[in-house]
């Protein structure tokens, strides 16, 4: 049942590849040394399609799903995506743990690379790596669920083992409508970005590669110099304002168009966020400006803003090497890290309504150490989060910052330095992209050992799916018939 | 808050004075013995300072009304802010020390801590020095603890004050009784610890002090670099057990004594503790195996300062700057963890990071197994609901969030007066040090240290002694009387 499922994704997942084909067969018809990569891609087409068509046909069908199953199709389904994802790259010389890096890095949306000299891939490659990025931002589970009516039937275990953040979103009773609603709101915000950035005055190549990219808050980009590349506020102003568009709830996008105007600010969670950003923006302005950093207060804000939506919607492209500001400003970032954006949004981290849940519980706290027998549930918005939720929240924080500690333990032990390892580490269990230091946004990861790349690509598929998907894999009453 | 609220914190934080006056005073034997006769009027200025301040207090609080939870976490708030300020006298009056580097120095002794400002120990007047060692000997328990079982009062005032200094088990039914029992084992191991650092051939006037610092996980000592001073495997083996002895909790300790020894392998608390001593202690002489070079050299400084972090006393017998970033996080993580609630020991508490343990593999098998299936969860002895095993998943998990918050605050001070060559894992060691009440120092806290790192440092000391909730709650109370 499970290899049936992952068959028929593997199998629409080898036909996606046929697009960057066609964007390389375009592109080498005014420059004939891009062809190469038009077979690369035709060559993975086959290669994934067949193996998916393989599994679909060797393994039955049946309708019987349980929570054991969904989980593994999720997990597996990501990692089966990452490693058959990584044959373009593999094919165009990549060493295979590298190309598994960057294939992973894309899905997930985190944007960390090992490329060390972006410019001299070929269009095809360069497209295929955003092109990923969009389509595991909305989540690959989700767009078959949208498209595909044989998933539908177990669809409610699916998509909570694959949607972001502790609470889920209703908006039809029926799954697949409501994963066509969230995939049609993507494609229209993407498309209004697109447009704007090609009125902005990017080229189509880059508008839409950029525009993939930042509505999945994954942050790869076909330039060596990310946004910094272009040098244009307004570019800029643009690219902020989809990231923060792609780092809140889009289902509350949804809401906002077709059900109550007023929707966004009655959320909590939208209002944290933005309070957040807004909070973080300031001081960081501030103190990139009293440092001397940047000498008027106009460009200062112009870096600060762009850095702290990059980071907190766990984005990860850079205007400016934020690796050379001050300490100060580069704990603030670090805190940002952890945070990411908010639940059912395509960006990654612990999620906005997570700390807001518990920042409300350790203020309700206060007031049961004084009297032990108040009674007061814990809301957000009109709702009532019920105790049990509270439980998945901290179970879920406590392991993620394990997950963080051991990773950081490891990279440790590979010989790299201490800020260089945390910050590789949430990097890529929050799918944010660049670190500090040795993994700055102005270098990559190439340096770290092969042993080292396996675990941030752990750390990437482990934090996409939220832990609990992936760890329960490890339980050995998981696997007992 | 009420005016009537403010008085019975007032009068109540008057008795704690009363009772540093009153250890000031008894603290003039040692002068006495010592013939440090100059330092005698210092002590005798510090137990009248604080014994009229007290006497004050009390007066302007004159007021019958039972102490409730709020009042009773409001008074330990304010107290270990007050006491430290008149514990910092004798530093001023006695060595001359700049009153900041005193009032570090006096709560980084009754927080039990051991981070010091005070390049040479070794050359202090033995008054101060048996003052450090005092105030780490009575904060380890707690001061409030210690009015407790001078003082009695009906109701449930005494628990309030039991549960504000972080403490809530009970030996015996009666709160009072079970004080004084606490102060009684108290009073027992330390003897005992004094006999065995005397046996393993520590002079006595420093088997004394040390003594006192280590039973309490305190960690001041009279040498200039600690135990490493004496150089000595056999004092530093001597030393181990009594760290671990002040790490458990005197409930065990109590049935221990009862005789009944099997009570030890059966608390949560106790066993975890071993768990992680051999643990933590394991990994670090694997750590520093490449550094040492030698199996035995690595295995000594290592399980002393894997004992040392984890227990929370802070004594020291390498220099853990020079250590790995990972040797260095190891510890931290230890630190972080602490020991065991209920017993003199700091840190997050080992308790909670069980209940944290055990929390997560029941959320993991109530996730994975379908909803029929009811999961039977054991704590320690216990079975828990699945309410119960809830509630203290959540509140362990609340309360270390906080800790890492006010660690968050500290870490982001000391980077910016920390000197260049100490890196930022050397200043996440140190702020976690303060906070858990450690006292093992990379080196950045010295004299020569900026004011406000000091005054950083002071804060983490005093929120990580208080288990943060008493101080929140207090400012509460502060805002909503003024706000």
């Amino acid at each position: 049942m499970v290899l049936n499922t992952l068959g028929i994704i593997l199998k629409y997942l080898g036909i996606l590849m046929l697009i960057p084909a066609l964007v390389g067969y375009y592109y080498s018809l005014h420059d004939p040394a891009q062809f190469p990569s038009v077979m690369i891609f035709i060559y993975s087409f086959l290669v994934t399609t067949s193996v998916g068509l393989m599994l679909e046909y060797t393994n039955r069908n049946s309708d019987e799903f349980r929570n054991r199953e969904s989980f593994g199709i999720v997990a597996f389904a990501w990692l089966l995506a990452a490693i058959f994802g990584a044959l373009p790259f593999l094919l165009s010389g990549m060493q295979p743990v590298d190309a598994l890096f960057e294939s992973m890095s894309g899905f997930t949306t985190t944007g960390a690379t090992i490329m060390t000299d972006i410019e001299s891939h070929s269009k095809a490659l360069l497209f295929w790596r955003c092109f990923m990025q969009w389509l595991g931002g909305m989540g690959i589970i989700m767009l078959f669920l949208a498209i595909l009516p044989k998933l539908a039937v177990a669809g409610r275990q699916l998509f909570k083992a694959e949607a972001p953040g502790p609470t889920e979103d209703k908006l039809k009773p029926r799954l697949k409508e409501t994963a066509k609603i969230l995939w049609m709101v993507y494609v229209v915000i993407s498309a209004v970005e697109f447009i704007a950035l090609l009125l902005a005055g990017m080229g189509v190549y880059d508008s839409l590669t950029h525009t993939f990219t930042t509505m999945a808050c994954g942050g790869f980009s076909p330039r060596a110099d990310s946004i910094a590349a272009f040098n244009s506020p307004l570019i800029e102003g643009i690219i902020v304002f989809f990231m923060f568009v792609a780092g809140a709830n889009f289902a509350l996008h949804y809401r906002l168009i077709y059900v109550d105007h007023r929707s966004l600010l009655k959320d909590g969670e939208f209002k944290f966020y933005s309070f957040i950003v807004v909070f973080t923006t300031m001081a960081l302005t501030w103190t990139l400006w009293r440092t001397g950093t940047f000498e008027e207060i106009g460009t200062s804000f112009r870096y600060a803003i762009f850095q702290v939506l990059s980071i907190m919607t766990t984005t990860g492209y850079a205007t400016h090497d934020f690796n050379t500001w001050p300490d100060s400003s580069r704990m603030v970032l670090f805190m940002l890290m952890f945070i990411g954006g908010c639940a059912g949004s395509t960006a990654g981290g612990i999620k906005v309504v997570r700390l807001l849940l518990m920042l409300k519980y350790a203020y309700r706290e206060l007031f049961r150490s004084l009297q032990p027998k108040l009674v007061r549930p814990i809301r957000l918005g009109d709702r009532v989060v019920p105790e049990d939720v509270m439980n998945s929240i901290f179970s879920f924080i406590i392991l993620y910052i394990l997950v963080f500690m051991a990773s950081t333990f490891i990279l440790g032990e590979l010989g790299i330095d201490a800020l260089s390892a945390a910050s590789a580490s949430i990097v890529t269990l929050g799918n944010i992209g660049p670190g500090f230091d040795l993994v700055g946004p102005w270098s990559n990861f190439s340096t770290i050992p092969d042993m080292g790349k396996l675990v941030l690509i752990a750390n990437m598929w482990i934090g996409r799916l939220e832990i609990f998907t992936v760890l329960v894999l490890l339980i050995p009453g998981f696997w007992k018939e | 808050m009420s005016w009537n609220d403010f008085k019975i914190i007032l009068r109540n934080v008057g008795s704690l004075l009363l009772i540093v006056s009153l250890l000031a005073l008894v603290s003039i034997a040692v002068p006495l013995v010592f013939r440090e006769y100059g330092a005698i009027y210092a002590m005798l200025v510090t137990s009248v300072l604080a014994g009229i301040a007290g006497l004050v207090l009390k007066f302007i609080g004159k007021i019958d009304g039972e102490i409730q939870l709020t009042h009773a976490m409001a008074i330990s708030s304010i107290a270990w802010l007050v006491i430290p300020l008149f514990g910092s006298i004798p530093f001023i009056l006695i060595e001359g020390m700049s009153p900041l580097n005193s009032v570090f120095e006096s709560t980084s002794g009754w927080t039990g801590t051991g981070l010091t400002m005070i390049t040479a120990p070794s050359q202090l007047t033995h008054t101060i020095q048996f003052w450090r060692s005092l105030t780490q000997w009575i904060g380890g328990v707690g001061v409030v603890v210690l009015i407790i079982s001078i003082i009695t009062r009906p109701g449930t005032s005494m628990y309030h004050l039991y549960r504000a200094e972080g403490r809530e088990e009970k030996i015996f039914p009666r709160i009072m009784t079970t004080v004084r029992m606490i102060w009684w084992i108290y009073f027992l191991l330390t003897i005992l610890s004094i006999l065995i650092l005397l046996v393993a051939g520590m002079p006595l006037w420093d088997s004394i002090n040390h003594g006192m610092t280590t039973i309490s996980t305190g960690g001041f000592s009279v040498k200039d670099s600690s135990i490493a001073s004496y150089d000595n495997s056999l004092i530093e083996l001597a030393l181990i057990p009594i760290m671990v002895m002040g790490a458990i909790p005197f409930l065990v300790h109590y049935k221990v004594l009862k005789g009944n020894v099997g009570a030890f392998f059966k608390d949560v608390q106790s066993r975890s503790l071993l768990i992680l001593l051999s643990l933590g202690g394991g990994l670090l002489v694997a750590e520093n195996f490449l550094s040492y070079g030698w199996w035995s050299e690595a295995f000594r400084y290592s399980m002393f300062q894997a004992v040392s972090g984890l227990t929370c006393t802070g004594l020291q017998t390498a220099t853990v700057h020079t250590w790995a970033p990972n040797a260095k996080l190891i510890i931290i993580l230890l630190m972080l963890i602490g020991g065991a609630a209920g017993s003199t020991a700091g840190g997050i508490k080992i308790v909670r990071a069980a209940a944290m343990f055990t929390g997560i593999g029941w959320w993991y098998k109530k996730l994975s197994l379908p909803h029929e299936v009811v999961v039977v969860q054991k704590f320690g002895d216990k079975v828990l609901s699945d309410d119960e095993m809830g509630a203290q998943l959540n509140e362990a998990a609340i309360i270390s969030f906080l800790w890492v918050l006010f660690l968050f605050m500290g870490i982001f001070v000391m980077l910016h007066i920390a000197s260049p060559s100490y890196y930022v894992d050397d200043v996440i060691f140190e702020v976690v040090s303060a906070q858990s009440n450690v006292g093992l120092s990379t080196g950045i806290t010295s004299p020569d240290m900026m004011w406000v790192g000091k005054l950083m440092l002071i804060f983490n000391m005093w929120v990580g002694r208080l288990e943060i909730i008493p101080i929140i709650v207090t400012f509460k109370l502060l805002l909503r009387r003024f706000g």
